[in-house]
């Protein structure tokens, strides 16, 4: 059985057609790639795969699960999508601690840890609006993998980080990877694609093609 | 799940900064008046003192104090797209529900407290400072106010009956801050609309020649004479509607407004 499963996905926003009739498959354990132009559907495929949205028509499964139906969202997701998020007025800990706190799964300690794993001070007084773009990035690679979660759906992880900050960030996927994990990914730079992914997906008129490596 | 949410907001908002703005909203406004009024009136009762207290800036600003104690820190997770990364971690429905429940019950306490502070200050503490000077009636009649027929039950009772209205009325319009907060787009007009609703409350009841029915008098009876205690339940119970409304409101278009 798949992880998570598109059955037949059709999506469409007043009128203008998403997908049509999309079947997609995950399995354990890979790194998938989504790669199409700008507003072909990528941050939406992931919505729906994270049941912040719902298709018009056909299911998504997870884990045998219906999402809407069994389940209002899948547990143990770790996300980005669309652009970081965060209370502009806080530190760094401090919007972790916030997030951290609802499930109330990790400590202050593997928030630090996370942290520095990608490359932010957890020590540092900045607050969040005084970050630069990729320190914001980084915060939200930080929320999206600080309780372990065993899949994570990143909408442009590398999105304003320096080289150095990618080859750290590519290597910790791996890592991730190796451990298990699975990981949907888009980037709009091809050799992200090219030097992570298992499997590479292109959305190409309203359906997910699959891309050769 | 909820009580646990609940819990996390508390812990989330009580910092030291935070202690401070509330003690702000709890003791500038009455300090300021009681510097304003301790000589400038003719008092017959210490309780005259109270009443005298809580008039002016309290009444005038109650809903703006109200949106002040909680609600204006829910924009700063709006604005910058935190909500997607609170929903993957608890239903949305429960993380708003859990900040609504929060909400109310600490404009509950701040708004008791506006009133109970100079209540015990009045009753209790100035008599023994002497700060204010106290004058015979010599035949003057004293004017009674709402709420004073709780009297009978003693002075300590009317005063914390009396505060728990305002901590009543005070949850009310907090909640009204917020809800709006969170079905808008633009927060300083959502909360703004509590306060326009507090004004033109006044305004129509005071056209339409129904004063005793008006959200200032009702809530803060000092500038009319003595109304049946029944009177003020009509704007309250208004405000109630309409704060029903906007939960029901909220509850259908919370996915939609955030998808």
């Amino acid at each position: 059985m798949p992880h998570i499963l598109l059955d037949q996905v059709s999506k469409s926003f007043k009128g203008a057609t998403i997908f049509e009739n999309v079947n997609f498959a995950v399995e354990k354990g890979k790194i998938y790639g989504i790669i199409g132009p700008n507003g072909s559907g990528k941050s939406v495929l992931f919505k729906l795969i994270c049941g912040f949205l719902f298709p018009d028509h056909g299911r998504v499964i997870v884990d045998g699960e219906e999402l809407g139906v069994n389940k209002r969202f899948p547990s143990d997701f770790g996300i980005i999508i669309d652009r970081p998020g965060y209370i502009a007025g806080k530190t760094g800990f401090d919007n972790l601690k916030a997030l951290a706190l609802i499930r109330n799964k990790i400590s202050d300690d593997k928030i630090k840890q996370t942290m520095r794993l990608v490359g932010l001070d957890p020590e540092s007084t900045q607050k969040v609006k005084h970050y630069s773009l990729g320190m914001k990035q980084k915060l939200a690679i930080a929320q999206a993998i600080m309780e372990d979660q065993q899949t994570l759906i990143l909408d442009e992880p590398f999105n304003a980080l320096d080289a150095d900050s990618v080859e750290n960030i590519r290597n910790l996927l791996r890592k991730f990877k190796e451990e298990g994990r699975t990981i949907l990914l888009t980037s709009h730079n091809q050799e992200d694609i090219d030097v992570l992914c298992d499997e590479v997906y292109r959305i190409n008129r309203f359906k997910l093609e699959k891309v050769k490596k | 799940m909820l009580g646990h949410q609940v819990k996390v907001e508390f812990v989330r908002v009580f910092t030291w900064r935070q202690c401070i703005v509330w003690a702000a909203l709890v003791l500038v406004l009455p300090v300021i008046q009681f510097m304003l009024i301790k000589d400038g009136y003719v008092y017959y009762r210490q309780l005259d003192l109270f009443l005298r207290l809580n008039s002016n800036f309290v009444p005038l600003l109650f809903p703006i104090i109200m949106v002040l104690v909680y609600s204006i820190s829910f924009p700063s997770e709006q604005k910058n797209h935190f909500i997607p990364y609170v929903r993957i971690r608890i239903p949305l429905t429960t993380y708003f529900l859990s900040k609504l429940i929060v909400n109310a019950i600490l404009s509950f306490l701040i708004a008791f407290l506006i009133v109970f502070v100079p209540f015990i200050f009045s009753m209790y503490i100035e008599p023994y400072l002497g700060i204010v000077r106290f004058y015979p009636t010599n035949g003057n009649p004293i004017p009674y106010t709402t709420f004073e027929q709780l009297l009978v039950l003693g002075t300590l009772p009317y005063g914390v009956l009396y505060s728990l209205w305002v901590g009543l009325n005070g949850m009310m319009y907090a909640t009204m801050g917020l809800l709006l907060v969170m079905i808008l787009e633009k927060p300083f007009i959502a909360l703004s609309i509590p306060f326009v609703y507090y004004l033109l409350g006044n305004f129509i009841t005071q056209v339409l020649g129904y004063d005793q029915f008006s959200p200032t008098f009702t809530i803060f009876p000092f500038s009319i004479s003595q109304q049946p205690l029944w009177t003020v339940f009509v704007p309250f119970l208004f405000l109630c509607f309409v704060v029903m409304v906007l939960m029901f409101y909220l509850k259908e278009r919370l996915h939609k407004h955030h998808d």
